[in-house]
């Protein structure tokens, strides 16, 4: 029944002007030509198109004729000007103002940790240099002179704003991540210290604690003082999440399996610390009933895959990592999930579509909501979409939908004139031998 | 730092956002451009003639600088489908006192007959009540309609086949599957608008 009703009320994309043209030239098959007249029967753009075709004495000309009137097009217009574009300066000051801080506190330690170090050095290297050149070249002599005398005013003044801008929490601050990364630096964590300290944790703050405390006692021993620079830091740490108290483990996990050889193996520790803790301040909203630590570890082992899907229709744009997906579950995500598939059984697939994307945008590779989005789309005759979505099914080998998937892409691929790669699709139905290979044979000969 | 976009990868409708905020008719050319071929097809058709053809394909796109900025558009595409429809028509029109051109259109009219309906059933899958009543309003049509458009749509001929397979005509073999498929479309869409009387009568009644 549904098939009788998608037969005749299917939507289908318009032919490019080729087709059209082979379609008027009686050059295409039968089943092209059907498809190409069903959509005619609808899309009343692509019957004027191909009855103005029909009307041009000589294709030929036409080619002429459009270059003609797009260099005219050109001639009444005039590239784009830059500088009339409106910018809202109100939108642009937090950034310009975050940028300028971040600048100036990057500069300062700079400047503290190279140019007071080799300035001297420098200065001295810069007089020799000048006063040799001075030599050789008279006539310069004065400006010369006073080149120099600029560089050592600069230096004075480069002195007294880091003497005077540099606060002492800043120095303290600096030294301190100093040791701590010579600490790390010199020792290597046993990943599995890392995991026991946080799988015995409740909240971000205690783990941070436990984390400190763990390696320290396994593997700190000969460094004591090290470690306890390492202890105060995690109590700070500690103390700062100490309000996150509903942050669950798994995030802080899948930060740490995920980076660990990179956070351990990598001299700027500090920095990739910072951003495990952003990533952990991040993920407070989440909700308590995530799955467990061991369920995470579980998943996280699993082949990683980064990829990209651009959902058309719905301008999505959402970088993948299915080492994030499914454990980062909750019983909301499930219910949006459930309502997405009743929508879905229920025919509502533009409802379904919606909740399919929910759920993907927390779990961007779930496996059923792509295929059942990629369904939905198909259904509502969103091809490109369609198409996105069963390409992301058809990635995971042998998964539960992979022949409903291959069959559905020959549908959408055949419905929007992709002859030589339907039957190419369908080859492959065939070789796989299963529950739609009677179908995929049936539409391959209709199609040769 | 932001990535300033190729021209060539914004949509349309990014385009004309820009040109209304710009008003740099650079944009225009470009989203005009894109659409010159189906421009100059279209006037054909309304046209018959090359040279007029051209004219009409300069005279729409220097329109669009003002009617771009006039209009909320949704779909350029069908949007610049009606404004180059429109255009030859009051061309045409225009013409007729001098030429009587509009009798000549109207005649050639007849002979090429395609849908200006909206056949689209809009979330024809999404109501399952549809699914029932399909075989009814197949059998609801007249015996030309329902051949045509179980051959055209259920067995998938094309209308070469169907004209071979029935005797009928091309141009009447088109028509009966137009007016076919307008017909079921009609025919479930009243069932629809009965089926939700019913229930609001049920409701009011309980």
């Amino acid at each position: 029944m549904t098939d009788k009703l998608h037969k005749i009320f299917s939507k289908t994309e318009c032919p490019s002007e080729e087709i059209l043209q082979k379609y008027l030239k009686n050059k295409l098959s039968m089943e092209e030509k059907h498809l190409v007249e069903k959509h005619l029967i609808d899309c009343e753009i692509c019957s004027d198109v191909l009855e103005g075709m029909s009307l041009v004495s000589d294709s030929k000309i036409v080619a002429p004729i459009i270059t003609d009137i797009n260099s005219k097009i050109k001639s009444h217009i005039q590239k784009p000007q830059t500088k009339s574009k409106v910018i809202n300066l109100n939108s642009w000051i937090p950034y310009v103002a975050a940028a300028a801080v971040i600048l100036f506190i990057v500069s300062i330690f700079y400047l503290r940790q190279d140019l007071s170090d080799n300035k001297v050095i420098v200065a001295e290297k810069a007089k020799e240099a000048i006063e040799k050149e001075t030599e050789a070249k008279q006539p310069h002599n004065n400006v010369k002179n006073e080149l120099v005398e600029t560089l050592e005013g600069a230096y004075q003044k480069l002195d007294i704003v880091l003497e005077s801008e540099l606060q002492e929490e800043i120095a303290l601050d600096i030294i301190a991540e100093e040791e701590i990364e010579n600490v790390i630096d010199n020792y290597e964590i046993p990943p599995e210290a890392i995991t026991k300290s946080l799988s015995g944790s409740t909240t971000v703050g205690e783990a941070a604690a436990n984390y400190s405390f763990t390696t320290s006692d396994a593997v700190y021993q000969p460094q004591k003082e090290a470690t306890n620079i390492k202890r105060i830091q995690a109590e700070k740490i500690s103390d700062k999440y100490k309000d996150a108290e509903s942050v669950e483990l798994n995030e802080v996990q899948v930060v740490s399996t995920q980076s660990k050889k990179q956070v351990f193996g990598n001299k700027k520790y500090s920095k990739k610390k910072r951003y495990s803790k952003k990533k952990v301040a991040k993920s407070k909203h989440r909700s308590m009933n995530e799955p467990t630590f061991g369920e995470a570890e579980k998943e996280a082992k699993k082949p990683k895959a980064n990829d990209e899907i651009i959902v058309a229709q719905n301008e999505i744009t959402i970088s993948v990592d299915t080492t994030q997906n499914n454990y980062l579950w909750d019983n909301n995500q499930t219910n949006i999930y459930k309502q997405a598939l009743k929508n879905y059984n229920s025919n509502d697939y533009s409802a379904a579509i919606g909740l399919f994307n929910i759920v993907l945008t927390d779990s961007i590779s779930h496996y059923n909501s792509l295929y059942y989005g990629g369904i939905s789309y198909y259904k509502l005759n969103k091809n490109d979409s369609a198409l996105i979505y069963l390409n992301k099914v058809l990635e995971v080998e042998k998964g539960e939908f992979h022949e409903e998937a291959m069959w559905h892409k020959a549908l959408i691929l055949k419905r929007t004139y992709k002859i030589p790669e339907t039957k190419l699709i369908l080859q492959s139905i065939i070789n796989e031998n299963g529950k739609y290979k009677i179908q995929a044979e049936e539409m391959l000969n209709k199609l040769n | 730092m932001a990535k300033i976009p190729n021209i060539k990868e914004l949509s349309d409708i990014e385009l004309i956002s820009e040109y209304k905020n710009s008003r740099d008719k650079f944009y225009v050319g470009e989203l005009y451009e894109r659409y010159t071929r189906m421009v100059f097809f279209i006037c054909m058709k309304y046209h018959r003639d090359e040279e007029k053809s051209k004219d009409a394909l300069m005279q729409i796109f220097e329109k669009l600088f003002t009617d771009l900025l006039e209009h909320e558009i949704k779909n350029f595409k069908s949007w610049l489908h009606t404004v180059t429809k429109n255009h030859c028509l009051i061309q045409l029109r225009s013409e007729k006192s001098e030429f009587n051109q509009k009798d000549k259109y109207q005649k050639d009219q007849k002979t090429f007959v395609e849908s200006k309906d909206d056949l689209y059933l809009d979330n024809v899958e999404q109501n399952n009540s549809y699914e029932d009543k399909i075989d009814e309003a197949l059998n609801s049509l007249n015996k030309e309609q329902k051949i045509c458009v179980e051959l055209f749509y259920l067995e998938e001929k094309c209308y070469n086949e169907i004209a071979e397979i029935t005797g009928y005509d091309m141009k009447k073999v088109k028509s009966y599957i137009q007016n076919g498929k307008r017909n079921l479309k009609n025919y479930l869409l009243k069932f629809e608008k009965n089926k939700k009387k019913k229930i609001m009568i049920n409701g009011f009644l309980l």
